[in-house]
């Protein structure tokens, strides 16, 4: 039965799973700051955009943390990948994941948030709107991922 | 916010990073397989994160 549900195992994703939780807990309990991650890329165009909806108060008030959090979030990846790196490879050529990452950039800001800011912080404190967002967004890339796959592309 | 909650925010940063990239959760390849139903190793990981979020969250004292 779990072999049938998770082919590769699951220490792996447990692991992972609870490292996210503490950080984002850390982050709780040492500073109250809520720890969603792709507010970062608009709080960092308040920066230089000249638009006002990248200019608000709430991201230029926190695009100096937001943006030590992502350069922690990338140095964390960098440490792992260089000290065990297993299943961190990648197969799919860089224009998509440029073209990929464009979409769910786009699309995380839209919604006001991504997996960790609705799925992980959003669900966490009980917000239903959160809630509403995950099942959106993970419906619709299963119905996409399920089209796309049967249309003959592959990653 | 003082040099030191900047650098507890960079360690908080770096440990999600961490657990993201062992979690293989960086890997399109085993996103997709959750999207397409071959593994569900993706609801692990994001439960793991909630339950332990959810626990920081109701537990940390309340700050003004």
């Amino acid at each position: 039965m779990l072999d049938r549900l998770f082919p590769r195992g699951i220490e792996h994703y447990l692991a992972g799973g609870l490292l996210i939780g503490a950080a984002v807990a850390l982050l709780f309990a040492g500073t109250g700051l809520i720890g969603g991650m792709s507010t970062f890329f608009s709080a960092t165009w308040s920066w230089v955009a000249r638009a006002p909806g990248l200019r608000g108060e709430a991201l230029v008030a926190s695009r100096n943390w937001r943006l030590v959090y992502a350069l922690g979030l990338v140095a964390g990846g960098a440490l792992f990948v260089a000290s065990d790196g297993a299943g961190t490879w990648t197969e799919v050529p860089a224009w998509r994941l440029l073209a990929g990452g464009f979409l769910a950039g786009f699309g995380a800001r839209l919604g006001g948030g991504c997996t960790s800011g609705h799925g992980i912080c959003g669900l966490a404190s009980l917000q239903l709107p959160s809630l509403l967002a995950v099942v959106t967004f993970l419906a619709t890339a299963m119905a996409t991922a399920r089209l796309v796959a049967a249309s003959g592309a592959t990653p | 916010m003082t040099p030191r909650a900047l650098l507890l925010v960079f360690l908080c940063g770096a440990l999600f990073g961490l657990g993201l990239a062992r979690s293989t959760m960086v890997s399109p390849e085993v996103v997709l397989s959750f999207l397409t139903g071959s593994d569900f190793g993706l609801l692990l990981v994001l439960g793991g994160a909630v339950v332990v979020t959810l626990l920081a969250y109701q537990l940390a004292p309340k700050r003004l």
